[in-house]
């Protein structure tokens, strides 16, 4: 760790008090002054309302295995950096910017080489049209699609065996939520570029739920 | 106008709030026209719509690992 993050490091806060409920309610900016405060509690809720994100977005990178030793780092590094912290980005989008890069940091001494893309099937003519009827699926809502355990794995493994960087667009896009901006500056890629990777990303997935619900 | 692959590309825009006025007004116009696209715009929701459940639905962190994970970093945090 830099001299500079053990400089501004916050205070040790107390463990045995209890929780704050109250804090609950406050917003991330309030969340971090009483976590620089050092306020009793405030730790535990800044962790649950960020690990479960930093965790995704961990696993998008390295093994299950490796994940949480990949988000303790980040945490130190988010804790120790968080007096500099400027709100020039949402306090999520900047952890998990911490996150990713420990998790590439990580991923570097292991040396695992990046997937290559398969293409996605050519489903539509020379005229650009579809080449085979769009198919109606069983089910209308997100719910009863889910309500199958089979297509709920299919989808996890549709999502794992997404190319990584399709697999990053979507997670911080569609799942986290983040901002099309952040997500282009996180990911270090232009707007037009992650337009195409949800694109390449999302189809993908419709194709195996697709797949899924043909066969039933 | 645009054709299927076009409008299919122009769908994801469209649920991200990417598209221009024109380029909204082209895909309705195609939309209007071609049931096997709206069908494909129907179920890009309900794929995002079932991802995003599914990553929301998977983990709670169990309130041992927050004080554990908390109880680590402020020990780091002392050194």
């Amino acid at each position: 760790m830099s001299e500079h993050h053990a400089r501004t490091a916050p205070r040790p806060i107390d463990t045995d008090a209890a929780q704050v409920p109250a804090l609950c309610d406050e917003d991330d900016r309030s969340l971090i002054a009483a976590v620089l405060e050092g306020r009793d509690g405030a730790l535990e809720i800044l962790i649950r309302r960020l690990q479960p994100a930093l965790l995704r977005t961990a696993r998008a990178i390295v093994d299950e295995s490796r994940a949480e030793d990949v988000t303790q780092e980040a945490w130190i590094n988010i804790l120790r950096s968080l007096p500099e912290f400027r709100w020039n980005a949402a306090l999520k989008t900047w952890a998990i910017r911490i996150t990713l890069n420990q998790a590439f940091s990580l991923r570097r001494h292991d040396r695992r080489q990046q997937e290559r893309e398969a293409p996605l099937p050519d489903t539509f003519n020379a005229r650009g049209h579809w080449r085979e009827r769009v198919e109606p699926w069983h089910a209308d809502t997100p719910e009863a699609l889910l309500a199958s355990e089979q297509l709920s794995q299919a989808i996890q493994r549709g999502l794992s065996a997404l190319p990584e960087t399709q697999r990053l667009a979507l997670l911080l896009r569609d799942i986290e939520g983040l901002e099309m901006t952040a997500v282009c500056n996180i990911l270090d890629v232009s707007a037009s570029n992650v337009r195409v990777l949800l694109h390449r990303g999302r189809t993908k997935l419709r194709d195996v739920i697709d797949a899924f619900q043909s066969g039933c | 106008m645009l054709n299927c692959r076009q409008a299919t590309e122009k769908a994801s825009a469209l649920l991200d709030g990417e598209l221009t006025r024109s380029e909204r007004w082209a895909l309705r116009l195609h939309l209007m026209i071609c049931h096997h696209c709206r069908r494909y715009l129907r179920q890009l929701r309900l794929t995002l719509g079932a991802v995003r459940r599914l990553a929301g639905a998977a983990e709670p962190i169990p309130e041992r690992d927050v004080s554990a994970l908390a109880q680590r970093l402020r020990n780091e945090l002392k050194r």
